[in-house]
């Protein structure tokens, strides 16, 4: 009974996060001179902080179909694993299954996989529903805070730039893989210097083909 | 950009989110079992960071005289407060204030 009331309060910390995250983006949507409404929007249908940040430039820019898809897979990548840990929460119901699936965001991942507190479906429905709230409403507040903003105010959109910062110091922090960090940095200088046009597509190729095709002395037993 | 033009930007951008989530739950043993794609599970997260923040950062439009500076201070901000307070949206905030504050002259600079 009343489950939503722990829901409400496990995804507290969530909503500290996502209420001024959500803000940012909402801003950045309004500032971009895009069709207002659609910021919502993309946060009710898209629900993917790091890559709407990202879309909003791109859109803004008009860049194509493709290039979208490519940043969206991978900006995204990461979540082809969370669910590997979620197994036991996955709900039965034919609409509680695909929503709970599509919810699964870095903060909601965490603190399903993390915790231990969330061991029913039904919670962990609730928390994902939870968290999506969070995300549209700062969406709306940023919307609102726009229009207050001074004109000519340079440099909001740093906070993708510093999103993706804390994101880069947290994964160097779990893994202290120092060689995918050195990769990361020289696709991104070769990239830069050869198809600074194809910046992100180039430069992510790059990674993925060597991190697949590089040897591993693991893989070389396997292989055997 | 047109109604259709946002409708299909949404619909790629959550096609691709929902597959990637989605998989786990469709091909369990596949990632389970396949060694190259742990690997690539555990490393490329690393090196995307790195590449988006710097993407991010605008890096491969710097040849002219460019803010590039700004964004190397506010991203070692960013960086040295993620490490020592870990806190995401006070790295976020703080880093964010500091690039406005250098980017609008707010010191008189």
């Amino acid at each position: 009974m009343a489950s939503w009331r722990s829901a409400l309060s496990l995804t507290f910390p969530v909503m500290m996060g996502y209420l001024p995250l959500g803000a940012v983006f909402g801003v950045l949507w309004v500032d971009a001179d895009l069709t207002w409404y659609w910021a919502p929007l993309m946060s009710i249908i898209v629900y993917a902080g790091a890559l709407q940040y990202l879309a909003v430039g791109m859109l803004a820019a008009g860049i194509g179909w493709i290039d979208l898809a490519v940043a969206s897979l991978l900006v995204n990548f990461r979540h082809l694993f969370y669910g590997l840990s979620l197994y036991h929460l996955l709900p039965n119901g034919v609409l509680g299954k695909p929503y709970f699936i599509f919810g699964i965001t870095d903060e909601t991942y965490s603190l399903l996989s993390a915790s231990g507190q969330v061991t029913d479906s039904k919670t962990a429905l609730q928390v994902v529903a939870f968290n999506q709230g969070y995300w549209i409403l700062g969406t709306l507040i940023g919307m609102v805070l726009a229009r207050g903003l001074p004109p000519g105010l340079q440099g909001l959109d740093f906070a993708l730039t510093a999103l993706f910062t804390v994101l880069a110091v947290e994964q160097i922090r779990a893994k202290k893989d120092w060689g995918a960090v050195l990769l990361g940095l020289v696709a991104a200088a070769v990239a830069g210097f050869w198809v600074s046009d194809y910046f992100l597509l180039a430069a992510s190729i790059m990674l993925v083909l060597v991190l697949v095709a590089w040897p591993q002395p693991r893989l070389q037993e396997d292989a055997a | 950009m047109s109604e259709l033009d946002y409708l299909i930007s949404a619909l790629i951008m959550a096609a691709v989110t929902f597959g990637l989530r989605a998989f786990p739950f469709v091909a369990r043993g596949f990632i389970a079992h396949h060694k190259r794609i742990q690997i690539l599970g555990r490393r490329l997260p690393v090196a995307m960071m790195v590449l988006l923040t710097l993407y991010a950062m605008n890096v491969h439009n710097w040849s002219q005289p460019s803010d590039g500076y700004a964004q190397i201070i506010a991203v070692m901000v960013v960086a040295v407060l993620q490490l020592w307070r870990r806190q995401a949206l006070l790295s976020i905030l703080t880093g964010t204030l500091v690039y406005m504050a250098i980017m609008n002259s707010w010191f008189g600079l």
